[in-house]
C-alpha cells in the first residue's frame, strides 16, 4: 500500500517542521508575545491613568461643590447683612421722617399759639378800643376825662389779672 | 469615504484578474485532452502515491508531499514576513487576523496549562502545526496546482513500476497531510515533546512514577496507551484528507454534469480542512496538559 508507506519524507517533514517553527518564531511569535505583554502593560497603564483621572474628577469636583457652597453661605451672608442693613436704613428713615413730622408740627403749633396770641392781643386791643368808646358813649357826661381813664385802666387791670 | 474607495476595484487588479482567467481558462483547454477516459482509471490510481526511489525506506522520496510542504511554508513565511516587517501596537488586517489566530490557540493554551513558559512552547508548536496544516489543507481543498497521476505497473521482476504524469491546474495541490510521512512526524513530534515536558514540568522520577499509576499492574496499559497517542493522532488527519480527496473524485463522477462537486470540494477543502487542523493542534495542546498537569 502506497498510502502506509513511511521512508526518508518523514525526516524532510521533520526538519521542514523546525525549519517552519523556527521562521515563526522569529517572525510571528515573539512579536506577537512580547506586543501581547506591551499591550497588557498599555491596558494596566491606561486603566491606572483613568482611575487616577477620575479620582482627580472627583476631587475637582467635590473642590467646586464646596466653593459652590461657601459662595452660597456668603451670598447669604450678605444677602441677610443687606436686609438688616436696609431694614436699619428704612428705620432711620422713618425715624428721622417721625422726628422732622414732630419738628414740623411742634413748630406748627408755636405758630398757631403765636398766631393765636397775636389775634387774641389784636383781639384784645380792638375789644378794649370798642368797650372804652362803648364806655365812654354810655358814661358820657357822668365823669371828667381823666377820672373815665383811670376807671377804665383799673377796670382792664382787675381783668387781666383774672 | 475611504470604504467605499477601497471595495471598488481598482484597473490593475482588474488586468490581472482578466490575465488569470484567460491563463485558467487556457490551461483548462489543454488539460483537456489529458482527461481520464473512465472513473476507474482514476479511481483506479487514486491509493497510488508517487514513489521516488527503490529499496529500503532511506532511499524512497515522496516528490509531491516535498514539493507542496514547501509552497504551504514558503507561503506561511511570506505572510508571516509581511505581517513582521509592519508589526505595531495598533494592528493593520493582516496583522489582525495573524493575531486573532494566535490570540484563539493562545487561549486554549493559557486555560490548560498553567506554566507561563510551557504554554509559551506550547503555543508555538500548536500554532505551527495549525497553520501549516491548514495551508496545506485549503491548498489541496479548492486551490488549482500542481498534481500528479501515478499508474502502477508490475514489472518483469516483480518489481513495481510508477508511471508519474505531470500536470498543472487540472487538480488542486496534492495534500501532504494525506501522506502519512507528515502526519506520524508531527504526532511523534508531538508525543516526544508531551514527555520532555512532563519531565521538565513535574521531575524525572514523577514522570517515571506516572505510568505505574494508579497501580503498578496497569504499566502496560499504560505504555500502549501513549503509544497509541501518535498513531490516533496522525491516523485522524490522514484518514480525513485521504478520504475527503477520494470521496469528491468518487462523486464528482457519479454527478458529472451537476454543480454538487464543486460544493463537495468545499466542504473537504475549506470546512474540513480547517476543522481538523483545529483537532490536531487542539489534540497537540491535550496531550501536553495532559503530561503536564
Amino acid at each position: 500500500m502506497d498510502f502506509f508507506q513511511i521512508n526518508l519524507t518523514a525526516v524532510v517533514q521533520l526538519l521542514s517542521f523546525i525549519f517552519l517553527l523556527w521562521m515563526l518564531n522569529k517572525l510571528l511569535y515573539k512579536p506577537f508575545l512580547s506586543m501581547m505583554d506591551k499591550r497588557k502593560e498599555k491596558v494596566e497603564g491606561d486603566l491606572l491613568e483613568a482611575e487616577n483621572a477620575r479620582k482627580r474628577a472627583e476631587e475637582l469636583r467635590k473642590e467646586a461643590e464646596n466653593s459652590l457652597k461657601e459662595a452660597r453661605a456668603r451670598a447669604d451672608q450678605i444677602l441677610s447683612a443687606a436686609n438688616v442693613q436696609a431694614e436699619k436704613v428704612v428705620e432711620e428713615a422713618k425715624g428721622r421722617a417721625e422726628k422732622e413730622a414732630e419738628r414740623v408740627l411742634a413748630n406748627a403749633k408755636i405758630e398757631i399759639e403765636r398766631q393765636t396770641q397775636e389775634a387774641l392781643s389784636q383781639v384784645q386791643a380792638v375789644a378794649t378800643e370798642l368797650a372804652i368808646s362803648l364806655v365812654m358813649k354810655v358814661l358820657k357826661g357822668t365823669l371828667d376825662e381823666k377820672a373815665k381813664k383811670e376807671y377804665l385802666i383799673n377796670v382792664f387791670k382787675e381783668y387781666e389779672k383774672q | 469615504m475611504a470604504e467605499k474607495k477601497r471595495r471598488r476595484m481598482s484597473t490593475k487588479t482588474k488586468i490581472q484578474l482578466t490575465v488569470f482567467l484567460i491563463v485558467y481558462v487556457t490551461v483548462g483547454i489543454i488539460n483537456v485532452q489529458y482527461l481520464p477516459k473512465s472513473p476507474s482509471d482514476v479511481l483506479g490510481n487514486v491509493a497510488n502515491r508517487w514513489i521516488v526511489g527503490n529499496g529500503p525506506w532511506f532511499l524512497q522520496i515522496n516528490p509531491m508531499t516535498i514539493i507542496t510542504s514547501l509552497v504551504v511554508i514558503a507561503i506561511i513565511v511570506l505572510f508571516a514576513r509581511a505581517v513582521y516587517k509592519e508589526y505595531s501596537l495598533i494592528p493593520n488586517r493582516k496583522q489582525a487576523f495573524a493575531e486573532s489566530v494566535m490570540d484563539f490557540i493562545y487561549d486554549i493554551v493559557q486555560s490548560s496549562i498553567p506554566d507561563e513558559r510551557l504554554a509559551k512552547s506550547t503555543f508555538k508548536i500548536a500554532t505551527t502545526l495549525f497553520l501549516y496544516i491548514a495551508v496545506a489543507n485549503l491548498l489541496a481543498g479548492f486551490v488549482p496546482g500542481i498534481s500528479v497521476d501515478v499508474t502502477k505497473t508490475i514489472g518483469e521482476n516483480g518489481e513495481i513500476i510508477r508511471n508519474a504524469k505531470f500536470m498543472l491546474f487540472s487538480d488542486t495541490w496534492f495534500a501532504p497531510t494525506a501522506d502519512l510521512n507528515t502526519n506520524l512526524t508531527y504526532a511523534i513530534v508531538v508525543l516526544v515533546i508531551s514527555h520532555y515536558f512532563g519531565i521538565k514540568a513535574k521531575g524525572f522520577k514523577a514522570w517515571l512514577k506516572s505510568f505505574i499509576e494508579p497501580i503498578p499492574v496497569l504499566l502496560p496499559l499504560n505504555i500502549i496507551g501513549e503509544l497509541a497517542k501518535p498513531i490516533s493522532h496522525s491516523m485522524r488527519l490522514f484518514g480525513n484528507i485521504t478520504g475527503g480527496g477520494v470521496l469528491v473524485l468518487a462523486l464528482s463522477y457519479f454527478v458529472k454534469y451537476m454543480f454538487l462537486p464543486p460544493i463537495l470540494w468545499g466542504y473537504f477543502g475549506i470546512f474540513s480542512g480547517l476543522i481538523q487542523a483545529f483537532v490536531f493542534s487542539t489534540l497537540t495542546i491535550a496531550y501536553i496538559s495532559a503530561q503536564v498537569g
